[in-house]
């Protein structure tokens, strides 16, 4: 199957594009830095050929300088041999051409039969005529496609565009001066003979680009390298400078193309993009709006999900009624009552803010708000020697740190990004949602209103986040990181957002939480019931000096349903593990119940609530009571179990505690190192338990 | 002698604007800049200048300074740009008249 791979600057619309031929739900948003990997995905042409397609992160130039841009350099050189390309299509955003063009020259530089694809052409003032793109075509030797990717305008003539024979490979549009060009030819003679891939592209990199020189000169052999600062000792001799040629050769090129093609000229009109950053872009204005903006997304998460939650909730009691009547009494109905249904029920009713939460920020990303918020924050996260850049990724880690982590590719410094990655799992994420809704249930229950519950929810965000920005000020002094001066960001037009890629975003969240409630969280809940329900028989000879029953008890008949019961969960082979596991959190206010609850929970945070509806629902009891019996549950000793201490000392734990393998997996992938992985587990799991103690031994 | 009093000001304030021209470089740089106004890139001087060539900075590229204040925010080439006066002093500028 042939390869086409959409190449271009960042918010350019490659994955738009990508989405629009292959229908696949790439991620999206109007942010500079949205790709950071290779995604792929099939499609036909009108003449029935399939291909294959690759959809890259974007880049300013091919002298990468972040992660993602290297991602991109590496595909398109083929070093290691397993991307071979047949098809390039260069996207650039119609209404900034003279500043994407020159990625174009680099591109055509690779040899690779390509195609411009001129996006957002309707979002021009003066309209390209047909004239005009015939002209470009036959200036640059390769087709020209006006297309709008949003819109999907344009696919077909595209897909039409894509047949055979292919687009002969074009030269390079530019030429240096004479004495220089005659150096640059020498010099790729010698790249080509040396048997170098992308000769052309990497000879003019190495002349021009000083950055490409430091990072890759040593990856060529000791000729070439010889050979390479010969010609560019040469060049200045003659008195000119390989690096200004080579830029003004490209900007030259794309000016004199620009001015062709007569497009709208600069202009003093104001947009309603430049109207509204009046107000957004403003200190003091546009810090409150952000504020207000996040205290309206979480207030949504509690209004507007309570329906779709009180929908669950009957559902899940119209279940339990079912089994109690139909299913005969035995372990199993004990099974899918205790275990299945009260396991299963009480993290499946968290579902509708767990896709609101991923629609809103899919709303934010696709807006082109995001790049206002990254601007905004760029002053705070100065002060920890982070850049607004380091806000982009940071946020992604709200919905889930896995993204989050990998979004860091688009930074450019490395002790940055390893700061921002240290610190992202701080970044309260979607899995924490399902506890600290049930948590603050049991705190307030019903006495606090529906905006205090919001308002303490972002107090429990902004807790994770700005211990995340005392974390990075301490770690940047032991990393040396000083505050970047170079700070440069795109700040995109607005545009109506994507309700249809966010609401596919908040379905596919939703389908992975149901997906993870479905096996790891129902095998859980299995576990802990069988561990919970058996042994079944209670030996009084076994009785503890703190047991839930008085030691000089001599006969079961003595016992009441209730202190039979609870006697049993304590000597089931769950209420041994606990107890003996409880003194490691006993200084935290747990008890063994809450210790098997936290336990289970480094697997995946939603088996917190899950574990709680096993060991304190009871049969047949509605799911949505679950936080009115662990406000009355009680210790051995009979006083209350989840205090006010012991409920904030479990929100504390929880802010803080990096429970999530996968989480840890991306890390070390990131950074290459297991070391950095795991230092960043058990000391993120350290600070949890010292914060958690330090708050339940405070507050009680 | 009112008229005397109004030519020695004028004279007084022409040497003292002299003096601080002569002082002053000859060029601005995108971070001297006035705001609102079109503004041409001259040349770019500084340790950072390909990175701000690579980000479509150039020679004879048109810029317009909407705001400024710890950082710049710019117009160029139909795209809105944030940028640190780190950056903004590396690119020398001249203004540029655009008629509507």
């Amino acid at each position: 199957m042939e390869n086409v791979a959409l190449v271009g600057l960042p918010n350019s619309g490659k994955t738009t594009l990508f989405n629009a031929l292959t229908g696949e739900q790439g991620k999206v948003g109007n942010y500079a830095g949205m790709t950071v990997a290779v995604k792929k995905g099939n499609f036909r042409t009108p003449h029935g050929r399939e291909l294959e397609l690759v959809d890259l992160p974007g880049c300013y130039s091919l002298s990468p300088r972040s992660k993602d841009e290297r991602v991109t350099y590496d595909y398109l050189v083929n070093e290691s041999g397993n991307s071979q390309i047949d098809l390039l299509l260069c996207v650039v955003d119609s209404s900034d051409l003279q500043r994407q063009l020159p990625l174009l020259s680099d591109i055509m530089a690779l040899e690779i039969p390509c195609i411009l694809i001129l996006n957002k052409v309707d979002l021009l003032e003066n309209s390209i005529q047909k004239t005009d793109i015939q002209g470009l075509s036959d200036r640059l030797g390769i087709p020209v496609i006006p297309i709008n990717a949003l819109k999907k305008s344009g696919i077909l003539e595209l897909k039409q565009a894509i047949r055979h024979p292919l687009p002969v490979a074009p030269n390079r549009p530019w030429r240096f001066s004479e004495v220089a060009q005659g150096q640059l030819q020498h010099l790729e003679q010698a790249f080509i003979k040396a048997g170098v891939k992308a000769p052309k592209l990497k000879s003019q990199l190495i002349l021009g680009s000083r950055h490409y020189r430091e990072m890759f000169l040593e990856d060529f052999p000791a000729d070439i390298q010889k050979e390479a600062q010969d010609t560019i000792d040469q060049i200045k001799s003659e008195g000119l400078s390989a690096h200004d040629e080579w830029f003004q050769a490209r900007q030259n090129w794309s000016a004199d193309l620009v001015k062709h093609l007569k497009l709208s000229q600069a202009t003093n009109k104001l947009s309603l993009t430049d109207k509204l950053d009046r107000w957004l872009l403003h200190p003091i204005v546009g810090s409150i709006t952000l504020l207000a903006a996040m205290f309206i997304l979480f207030f949504s998460l509690f209004t507007l999900a309570s329906y779709p939650m009180g929908w669950i909730e009957s559902l899940f009691g119209w279940l339990t009624q079912m089994v109690a009547t139909f299913i005969p009494d035995g372990d199993m109905k004990d099974l899918l009552l205790d275990g299945v249904i009260a396991g299963i029920g009480g993290v499946l009713v968290f579902l509708p803010q767990i896709i609101l939460l991923f629609i809103l920020i899919g709303l934010f990303e696709t807006s082109g708000y995001l790049a206002r918020a990254a601007y905004l924050m760029d002053r705070m996260m100065g002060l920890v020697g982070l850049s607004g850049k380091s806000f982009v990724p940071l946020l992604s880690s709200y919905a889930c740190a896995i993204p989050g982590i990998m979004a860091t590719r688009t930074l450019t410094r490395a002790k940055e990004r390893l700061l921002t990655i240290l610190i992202a799992p701080w970044m309260s994420c979607s899995a924490r949602l399902p506890v600290y809704i049930l948590m603050i249930a049991v705190l307030w229950g019903d006495s606090a209103s529906t905006a205090e519950k919001a308002w303490i929810m972002l107090s429990l965000y902004l807790i994770g986040t700005i211990t995340a920005f005392v974390g990075a000020a301490i770690l940047r002094k032991g990393m040396k990181l000083t505050r970047s001066k170079a700070f440069f960001l795109e700040l995109p037009r607005y545009q109506a957002p994507d309700w249809r890629f966010s609401l596919r975003q908040g379905v596919q969240a939703g389908l992975n939480f149901v997906k993870a409630a479905g096996t790891i969280i129902l095998s859980i809940s299995i576990i802990i019931w069988f561990l919970q329900t058996y042994p079944k028989e209670v030996n009084l000879a076994k009785l503890n000096q703190d047991s839930v029953v008085a030691s000089s008890i001599e006969s079961l008949d003595e016992l009441s349903p209730e202190q039979l019961s609870a006697l049993q969960v304590e000597q089931s082979w769950l209420g041994r593990a606990g107890r003996f596991v409880e003194p490691v959190f006993e200084p935290l206010g747990y008890d063994w119940r809450i210790t098997t609850a936290v336990l289970c929970s480094f697997s995946a945070r939603e088996v917190f609530a899950s574990v709680m509806g096993v060991l304190f629902q009871e049969n047949g009891e509605d799911v949505e009571n679950l936080s009115k019996r662990m406000q009355q549950a009680t210790r051995l000793d009979g006083s209350q179990l989840f205090t006010k201490a012991t409920s904030w000392s479990i929100l504390i734990f929880y802010i803080y505690a990096l429970q999530c393998f996968p989480t840890t997996v991306t890390v070390r992938k990131e950074t290459n190192s297991w070391k950095i992985a795991a230092a960043q587990l058990v000391g993120m799991s350290i600070f949890a338990y010292v914060a958690a103690m330090l708050v339940y031994q405070i507050l009680s | 002698m009112k008229s005397w009093f109004t030519r020695k000001k004028a004279i007084s304030a022409a040497s003292k604007a002299a003096e601080v021209a002569a002082v002053k470089p000859s060029y601005q740089t995108l971070s001297d800049a006035g705001i609102g106004c079109w503004l041409k890139v001259t040349s770019m001087v500084g340790d950072d200048c390909e990175e701000l060539r690579n980000l479509g900075f150039c020679e004879q590229l048109k810029i317009k300074k909407i705001a400024q204040d710890k950082h710049l925010l710019c117009s160029l080439c139909g795209s809105k740009v944030a940028l640190s006066k780190h950056l903004a002093e590396q690119i020398r500028v001249e203004e540029e008249l655009l008629v509507n």
